[in-house]
């Protein structure tokens, strides 16, 4: 995995950030207490002078891990954030990918609806899957949160788009081009807090985090993110292995994501 | 003294777990909260009956609890019931570490 100049790529976050923050009028963030969205975060605390600006959300479907609610309600008080909890339903029929999918976006749009937002921001990265890799840093999505990836808006010299379909909303995706050891080296360098099971005990540890359900640990004897970081440096192993949702045909994530699945 | 009151602790929370399985009501998850502090309950497990194919996996779906050990002190649900719905309930499993290494 390659490092790449972690100043850069702070700068352009934060200015991504903020670019949301003066574009929208009504702007909130996706929380899952993971790394990337911890520190997207941690970015907008650096764009706001210590404050995150903006409502956090939390979708949850009651089935996280018990560490993942510790370490939301000791960083809600800690950065004084305003933490909108949204519940999904667990639909048993639809387990695997589209339980996440199907039941996190019906609880999301609800929510939209009911807060008017007109931009989202989401942790996602381009490293993490093919399709993430085609989205854009500034992505329109329509009312029913359909993604037209066939059509995307250009973005030539950081020019972003803030056209909005008339109920839909842009999703913001300040983290695009981090990769998984630029976002680790970042929190060793600025000191981030973050969810205790990316570190290992009894030799294993979650690489990736979703909720109990849908996560599997990885072998791993990496303690503390030093060594987190130099297992990255040699692994060929890919980030979300062990996430059930990301075991789905390309083709098939790509349809239901343009459908408006998250 | 000591080994008396581990003894009532860990006598507690069999029954309150008991108790959930019967009703996972709110009330009795935080009573369960109450004497999970005061139990020496350190890990758990969640274990899901296949690949949560219907409400009835669901139901049957559970956490065990351990103590420093790893020995088995509880077995719990993990889900309450609102109404005539289910949710998740695994927040209540605060405090507690995950074992972990798979089975």
């Amino acid at each position: 995995m390659i490092k790449q100049n972690l100043n850069e790529l702070e700068s352009k976050s934060i200015y991504i950030i903020r670019e949301a923050k003066k574009k929208f009028k009504n702007v909130a963030a996706l929380w899952s207490m993971g790394k990337d969205s911890t520190t997207m975060l941690a970015l907008a605390r650096k764009a706001f002078l210590g404050k995150v600006p903006f409502p956090v959300i939390h979708i949850d479907n009651g089935i996280d891990f018990p560490e993942t609610y510790a370490f939301r309600e000791e960083l809600t008080k800690k950065w004084n954030l305003d933490l909108i909890v949204a519940k999904s339903e667990i639909k048993p029929e639809l387990s695997g990918f589209s339980c996440c999918g199907a039941n996190k976006t019906e609880a999301l749009k609800k929510l939209m609806s009911e807060y008017n937002f007109d931009a989202l921001i989401v942790s996602i990265r381009r490293d993490e899957h093919g399709i993430r890799a085609k989205e854009r840093v500034f992505s329109p999505r329509d009312q029913d949160f359909k993604w037209d990836y066939k059509n995307q808006p250009e973005e030539i010299w950081d020019n972003y788009t803030s056209k909005l379909d008339k109920k839909g909303h842009i999703r913001i995706h300040p983290l695009l081009d981090w990769n998984e050891i630029d976002i680790w080296t970042y929190i060793k360098k600025e000191k981030i807090p973050i969810n205790p099971l990316y570190l290992s005990r009894n030799g294993y540890r979650y690489r990736s985090l979703g909720c109990t359900h849908c996560t599997v640990p990885i072998k791993s004897d990496a303690k503390n993110i030093n060594d987190i970081i130099k297992e990255l440096e040699t692994t060929d192993t890919e980030e979300r292995a062990g996430r059930e949702q990301d075991k789905e045909k390309e083709y098939v994530m790509q349809k239901l994501r343009s459908l408006g699945y998250m | 003294m000591v080994s008396f009151l581990e003894d009532k602790n860990k006598t507690d929370l069999e029954n309150e777990a008991k108790i959930l399985w019967e009703d996972p009501s709110e009330e009795n998850w935080n009573k369960f909260r109450e004497i999970l502090k005061r139990s020496k309950a350190k890990y758990y497990r969640v274990k899901y009956e296949k690949s949560l194919g219907t409400t009835e996996d669901l139901r049957k779906s559970y956490a065990e609890i351990f103590d420093s050990k790893y020995n088995i002190i509880a077995k719990v649900p993990i889900f309450k019931k609102v109404g005539s719905k289910i949710e998740g309930a695994t927040i209540n499993l605060e405090g507690l570490l995950n074992a972990n290494k798979p089975e």
